[in-house]
């Protein structure tokens, strides 16, 4: 628990100036900086699409685009949020920086396929925006016929989130490389932070599911190029064939999506707790059941599809089966709370809204599972809510939390905690106003991807939009006091929460080559509070 | 058929309800944990949050308790597998179709549903059943992914191209339901709707009685006939392909010399045929025993004429073409009526309504001889020519605020029906 105190004047970010020292940097800090950088920006893009969604809402007819932009729209926001924003902004962007310095090693394994994957990122990024010459409008899930008949640009998104998916495979398999190889000396598998458990758990999903999606859209493109018929009835194709293949990839990848956000909260809460988490190994290892089970789950996006039966139930069995390893970590979060001396500081406030509403997006699931309500509540405003309880109130505030977590340590300062907490009220309020709210209107039967609805659905639809307009400003506090901060924030200590991770026994900023010498571990991370007994 | 029998959450049917009793089982459950997780979240926050000045109190070091994670892994597990086998049981229910059931098809397309009841009914974007009827929906779709979803009967499947779903329904409380299509199928996803009426038994009788009698007026005269024919029981003593059985054929009857058992001579006209079927008795065919009843009163005047069209078709004498012969206008004069058909069956109606309300395309309400705004600004009367071209190139002029996505109908109207749907939407003031 060294407290080092910022005397170092060399960091990683003064050490060498210019475009060209960043752009071609080597330095995993300088490329989890540049993703941050790149994806917080499609982040506010995704969201402000998201509130002219909303705002189209207001009224049950076109009363601001037609049903064509609407359509086009909502698609953008998906394929943003999803393929830009939260597939990969944890693990590119936050755990480029801190994974290296939580196992005590001087870079990932490959520094040069780390940079190649940031700029395969970003030309993915340029394709995606070249393809805003006519947007899309086959929603994020490109489902055929309708995406191989549709006159849009269909082609180059295609093109785009291949790019982008080869950016992810790359950098999962950077990460598992650096995980395996890159431990500082004494850190066995046990001693691992569990957010590099969750890393090392998203980064295998990232390389086998992310080539079948690759797959996927290269069929869709030489069906729409080529005339193939893979997936079109009148040459003998099947339509359902491309749903298999498509969520063969994209369920697992909401565990792509929530794992390292997991991860972050059970690194948040021992040190804000100052206790040991609590059950260490059941989080470790139900972070890879997940990974594994994620990958026999895909079939209940396809109830209602038109599949067997008999696939149908088996997928809804298995489905629930992933309940219990998920349930395991909130458990333990919670219990690790027990009896601590709990600092609620904007990092923690973050990790329990997470909690909080992750308990809410995973008791939502249930009904989406079991068989006989789900027919009800696919592809209504039920679903919409539950997806944005699970990933922008768990993985998004798990970002949240880990940003204000290691803001000091990226960029030297401290926050405003009196701003965080003010945009952490907006924030807490906007999302349930908007999101609880669409619980209701789906079991009422409102049909989500629709630009136009029944009058009677008005009222509920102008709560959501309201409550838009709240999670917005909280929103955009945030970033203000992130702005501010950079430049007028406090000088941050070394280690401004009191952690044990090895990120925290370095200066902060960190030193180019991140640690004076290569940190010798002699114990588990989390070994706070008063041993009874001596072994741990 | 009480309208309260299915509880208070707005079922329509048994199965409905039963959809809600897992939901209120999955409520419980979903509130017993939210209350245990969410309860001690929050307490724990609050009762053990840091004190001023207490940085460095002391923590116990608690890193697992095997009983405690036993009984975390053990209850949840119970619950959720319960409520898998609940959600399960009731799911077979739901996708196994009552014997017996109505079969009536369903077709989606972009961006309307046509469905075709047994007896060749057929309506767009309305489906009655009369209460208490099962009925089983077989869906194919003509070009992308759509579905069916009617809240109130808890009852959604996607409607596929190049295949076969179904969903059996037994509505049980009277009232108008609104079907949603709830697979995205491109711009007119979210005018994509039709009613479901679900009516008093007696009412829909009368409804498909009014529907049957409308059909057969539309209808070739000679397909009546031909339906006629096969209802009235004729077939049991006359082939039409020429075999003798206990009464002549028809095939090559009408316009041929008829000998009649009294040894004289007539030709089989129209007037030889009334009377064979209202007085059967006055002229025996040679060779043939008078057997036949008469169907005086049974068959009406245009029933007979539309028989009499029939047996021309199958009269090697005449050369009648078959889809000449309509009854509601003479051949190629173009109707309203004909405008209604074809503005129902070539989709028209998936964007255009004709009360007014906005959809993928302008409504035809008022459209004929009103002045047009076009997407480039300029204006427009819509006049026969206009909409002739609209129809025929609908990307020359579109109007404003709406996309250009109408396919061309040339080649897939020809001049009659054109003119009919002009006609049609000159009709809708």
């Amino acid at each position: 628990m060294s407290r080092q105190q910022p005397s170092i004047e060399k960091n990683y970010l003064n050490e060498t100036h210019g475009f060209w020292s960043w752009a071609y940097t080597l330095d995993h800090k300088r490329i989890g900086v540049m993703y941050l950088l790149t994806i917080l920006f499609f982040f506010l893009v995704g969201g402000v699409l998201g509130l002219l969604v909303r705002l189209e809402l207001l009224e049950p007819t076109n009363w601001l685009v037609s049903n064509q932009t609407y359509n086009e729209m909502f698609t953008l926001h998906g394929v943003i949020m999803i393929f830009i924003f939260v597939i990969p902004v944890i693990p590119s962007a936050l755990g480029n920086f801190v994974i290296p310095l939580l196992i005590g090693a001087r870079d990932v394994a490959f520094p040069r396929l780390n940079i190649a994957s940031y700029w395969i990122f970003v030309s993915g990024v340029i394709v995606l925006m070249v393809s805003m010459v006519h947007p899309i409008d086959t929603g994020w899930t490109f489902y055929t016929p309708y995406s191989a008949k549709t006159a849009t640009s269909v082609t180059i998104v295609a093109l785009g989130i291949f790019l982008v998916g080869m950016s992810s495979i790359l950098t999962g398999l950077n990460f598992i490389v650096t995980i395996h190889k890159l431990r500082a000396p004494g850190m066995s598998w046990h001693r691992l932070p569990l957010f590099i458990w969750g890393i090392y758990a998203t980064s295998i999903i990232n390389v086998l599911a992310t080539p079948v999606v690759g797959v996927t859209f290269l069929m869709l493109l030489s069906e729409r190029l080529l005339g193939f018929g893979f997936f079109d009835p009148s040459k003998g194709g099947d339509p359902l064939l491309f749903q298999h293949f498509f969520w063969f990839y994209s369920h697992p990848v909401v565990y792509v999506m929530i794992l390292p956000a997991m991860g972050i909260i059970s690194e948040i809460i021992p040190v804000f707790t100052r206790k040991p988490i609590f059950g260490y190994k059941a989080i470790a290892y139900s972070s890879l059941a997940i990974a594994g089970a994620g990958f026999l789950v895909w079939g209940h996006h396809m109830f209602v599809a038109g599949m067997s039966s008999i696939a149908t139930i088996i997928f809804s069995f298995l489905t629930f089966s992933v309940a219990i390893p998920t349930g395991v970590k909130v458990f333990n979060w919670i219990a690790t709370m027990y009896r601590g001396s709990i600092n609620l500081d904007s990092p923690m406030i973050y990790a329990l809204t997470f909690i909080f509403l992750f308990i809410i997006g995973g008791l939502t699931g249930p009904f989406l599972g079991s068989l006989a309500t789900d027919v009800h509540l696919h592809e209504t405003y039920f679903l919409v809510a539950h997806f944005h309880y699970t990933i922008m109130g768990g993985t998004v505030m798990g970002l949240f939390a880990g940003l204000h977590y290691w803001f000091p340590k990226i960029t030297g300062r401290m926050l405003d905690e009196k701003t965080a907490k003010r945009a952490w009220a907006f924030i807490l309020v906007g999302f349930n106003v908007t999101f609880f709210n669409m619980f209701i209107l789906g079991f009422r039967g409102m049909p989500r991807r629709y630009a136009t609805y029944p009058e009677k659905f008005q009222s509920q639809h102008i709560i959501s939009t309201v409550g838009s307009w709240i999670l917005a400003a909280g929103i955009l506090i945030m970033f203000y006091n992130f702005i501010r901060c950079i430049y007028k924030g406090e000088k941050a200590p070394a280690n401004p929460w009191r952690g044990l991770t090895l990120e925290w026994t370095t200066p902060s900023p960190p030193p180019t080559e991140n640690f004076k010498e290569i940190p010798v571990v002699t114990d588990w991370p989390y070994s706070y509070g008063k041993r009874k007994d001596a072994d741990g | 058929m009480t309208p309260d029998t299915y509880g208070p959450l707005g079922a329509a049917s048994k199965i409905a309800s039963e959809v809600d009793s897992v939901y209120l089982f999955i409520t419980g459950i979903a509130l017993f944990f939210f209350i245990v997780t969410q309860g001690a979240l929050i307490y724990f926050a609050f009762r053990y949050r840091r004190k001023k000045g207490a940085e460095d109190v002391e923590t116990p070091y608690i890193t697992s308790n095997s009983v405690l994670e036993g009984v975390w892994v053990a209850i949840p597990t119970i619950l959720v597998m319960s409520i898998f086998i609940y959600g399960y049981i009731v799911w077979e229910d739901m996708r196994t179709p009552l014997p017996g059931a109505e079969e009536i098809h369903v077709t989606a397309r972009q961006w309307l549903f046509k469905f075709t009841y047994p007896d060749g009914r057929e309506t767009v974007n309305e489906l009655r059943i009369p209460a208490g009827q099962a009925v089983k929906l077989t869906m194919t779709s003509e070009d992308v992914i759509h579905a069916f979803f009617v809240p109130e009967l808890r009852e959604k499947m996607d409607i596929l191209p190049g295949r076969y779903t179904y969903l059996w329904l037994k509505p049980e409380r009277i009232g108008t339901y609104t079907i949603y299509c709830t697979q995205y199928c491109g711009v007119g996803h979210s005018q994509m709707q039709a009613t479901l009426y679900v009516m008093e038994p007696h009412e829909y009788q009368e409804w498909a009685a009014k529907q049957v009698e409308e059909a057969e007026k539309s209808m070739p005269l000679a397909q009546r006939g031909k339906n006629l024919v096969e209802q009235s029981g004729c077939l049991a003593c006359h082939s039409t392909d020429g075999t003798i059985k206990v009464g002549p054929s028809f095939k090559d009857l009408f316009g041929s010399s008829v000998k009649l058992s009294d040894g004289s001579t007539v030709t089989a006209d129209a007037d030889y045929i009334r009377e064979s079927i209202l007085d059967p008795g006055a002229k025996i065919v040679s060779g043939f025993k008078n057997l036949m009843p008469t169907f005086k009163g049974i068959l009406k005047d245009d029933d007979i004429t539309a028989i009499i069209a029939y047996m021309q078709t199958l009269s090697a004498r005449v050369g009648v073409p078959p889809a000449a012969a309509t009854a509601a206008g003479p051949a190629g004069q173009p109707t309203i009526e004909k405008g209604k058909a074809v503005f129902e069956g070539k989709g028209c109606i998936g964007c255009h309504s004709t009360d007014g309300t906005i959809k993928v395309g302008p409504t035809f309400k008022g459209l004929y001889g009103s002045t047009v705004t076009l997407s480039d600004g300029k204006t427009v009367k819509a006049d026969d020519a206009y909409i002739n071209e609209s129809i025929l190139e609908p990307n020359e002029q579109v109007v404003k605020g709406y996309s250009p996505v109408m396919p061309s109908y040339k080649g897939t109207v020809n001049e009659e029906e054109l003119q009919s749907v002009i006609l049609y939407i000159k009709s809708l003031k």
